[in-house]
């Protein structure tokens, strides 16, 4: 084996370790910290390695190298988990999480369309909503289509009933070979009986049956629909939910856009981010939306311009952030990347005014040289 | 070896690892900020070595945190934080890049290729230069253990034993992985010499 030269290379790798950084990932370690009581995401987050693990045994025919091979590979996947729930994210920034004990079979994924089949189980879905592709869900015949984001469908074990649940958006639930179809929009919960799915409420008509109860028996929600299901459900085929926030809100987008860039899709990270600034352009979140927006801009998407923008926005919407000090800087970098030189030495001055010390003091004051 | 200078408090004389391990585990959130502040810039720095991307390299950070910090209970020697945390990002690294690599093989991840320019310190000499882009040039094609391995060996300069510890795999596999690595990355170094 050859050694290595003599001295360690580490000090010789570019790294970025300023105090913006430094605080940006320290929220978010406190904000799962929150959350990790729980204990809900600590196994799901553990069950990530299990679903590759889970992929890799469940693929028979993937000793393909390329990429053609793989995806049809693929598409004879299944994906089942044990005693552990599993996370999958998607190229697209959508999500997957099963349940324990869950197994869903990819039986479609091309560039137009992803479905998937439950066996077993449940399957929480957050779909990055993509012009052009098709989500579908089915389990024992229903299928679900992704019209918006977040659903969940459950097979219950005796295989004698199916539950979805749309906390986002809108899906569109079909049974008895697509005959019967309804939309559902977030908030719902709706079941079906598959011993008389005959008796389940069709589309449009079920706001109307609801308050008419005994038609709909059979697929009311009953002793083993999810939690929850149960009160507003009694005699029919939906059920709101526990209170929950209906419309994309601020924190949600921005975790959207953040899932997407982890994911490596900036385009639709870019959206989230924008749709945050259209809709909430006076949230908190939104001028890290704007910051990250900028950055997406710049470095993946090759928008100078939408970076220039987006950054000037992240400088004036947070004046205290953590961030402000990278934003000024990468304006700066994005001026002179657009050549507009006069421009480029009035963002020179200003960040280096507001921090003459800066992390990146010096390679702003190498901008703008140009004449 | 040569790690990271070995961050203190302001006053250079702050709480030892070891307090600020006993009082994070009591529920102090206090204390993990300390550690976190104490140790966040060898962490982003290791991850971004180790990930050659940056985005990539923040979220890695924040995983191996939120591992340490849920796990707290299970460090024997609270004194050891720094070496148990640098472990935790080591193995998160492969566990991520195992996960990368299955989801791009099975179309649903693109492969962002590295670029090893945006990656070397214009102060680098140039045979150091070189080494590093011969290095990252490589990583994306190697699997992800011989990845992590390679970059210990070569960019963290870790002895075998350290890299064995911190990897927690045996003395010989690692030899294993680091003996196929270094294979390959001479033959594409020979290679792009012909070119």
């Amino acid at each position: 084996m050859t050694e290595p030269s003599g001295s360690p290379l580490s000090k010789y790798v570019r790294v970025d370790v300023s105090p913006a950084r430094v605080a940006r990932v320290w929220a978010g370690v406190s904000s799962q910290l929150e959350r990790a009581p729980s204990g809900r995401r600590r196994w799901l987050y553990r069950g990530a390695l299990a679903t590759a693990l889970a992929g890799v045994a469940a693929f028979g025919a993937f000793k393909a190298v390329s990429d053609h091979q793989a995806r049809s590979a693929w598409q004879k996947a299944a994906l089942e988990t044990a005693g552990d729930a599993m996370a999958v994210g998607l190229d697209d920034g959508s999500r997957l999480e099963l349940a324990a004990h869950t197994k869903v079979r990819v039986v479609g994924n091309d560039p137009q369309s992803m479905a998937l089949d439950l066996d077993h189980g449940r399957v929480d879905c957050d779909i990055t909503p993509r012009p052009g592709r098709h989500f579908a869900v089915a389990a024992a015949g229903v299928v679900v289509r992704v019209k918006g984001t977040k659903f969940g469908v459950e097979l219950a074990p005796g295989r004698d009933r199916v539950n979805v649940d749309v906390e986002r958006g809108l899906v569109e639930v079909s049974w008895q070979d697509g005959a019967q179809h309804r939309d559902l929009a977030a908030g719902e919960r709706w079941s079906i009986d598959l011993q008389h799915p005959e008796a389940t409420a069709p589309a449009s008509e079920a706001s109307a049956k609801v308050a008419e109860g005994p038609a709909l028996a059979p697929a009311e929600a009953s002793a083993d629909a999810p939690a929850g299901a149960s009160d507003g459900a009694k005699g029919s085929t939906t059920a709101p939910h526990p209170p929950r926030e209906a419309a994309a809100g601020a924190r949600e987008l921005l975790d959207l856009g953040n899932a997407a860039r982890r994911a490596g899709d900036a385009a639709g990270a870019a959206r989230a981010y924008e749709e945050l600034l259209t809709l909430h352009p006076t949230d908190g979140r939104a001028g890290l939306a704007a910051f990250e927006l900028g950055r997406l801009k710049m470095d993946r998407l090759g928008d100078v311009p939408g970076a220039i923008q987006a950054l000037q926005k992240a400088v004036m919407m947070a004046p205290g952030a953590g961030f402000r000090e990278d934003a000024m800087a990468r304006l700066v970098d994005a001026y002179a990347r657009k050549g507009a030189l006069e421009r480029c030495r009035s963002a020179r001055s200003a960040y280096l005014s507001s921090y003459p010390g800066g992390v990146h003091a010096s390679a702003v004051s190498r901008q703008c040289q140009g004449r | 070896m040569v790690t990271e200078p070995r961050p203190t408090t302001r006053s250079g004389a702050g709480p030892t690892d070891a307090a600020l391990v006993v009082a994070a585990r009591a529920g102090e959130l206090w204390a993990q900020e300390a550690l976190y502040q104490r140790y966040a810039r060898m962490v982003l720095a290791l991850s971004q070595r180790i990930l050659a991307g940056r985005d990539d390299a923040d979220d890695l950070s924040q995983d191996a945190f939120v591992y340490a910090f849920t796990r707290l209970d299970t460090l024997q020697n609270p004194q050891a934080f720094h070496a148990w945390l640098r472990s935790i990002v080591v193995r998160t690294a492969s566990k991520r890049l195992r996960r990368q690599r299955l989801l791009t093989r099975l179309g649903l991840r693109r492969n962002d290729p590295i670029e090893p320019d945006t990656m070397i310190s214009s102060e680098a000499p140039v045979d150091v230069a070189v080494e590093l882009r011969h290095v990252y040039s490589l990583m994306a094609k190697l699997p992800p253990e011989e990845h992590v391995a390679l970059v210990l060996r070569r960019v963290e300069g870790m002895e075998l034993l350290e890299i064995a510890d911190e990897m927690k795999l045996s003395l010989a596999t690692v030899k294993r992985r680091l003996a196929s690595a270094e294979a390959r990355l001479s033959r594409a170094t020979t290679k792009r010499g012909q070119v």
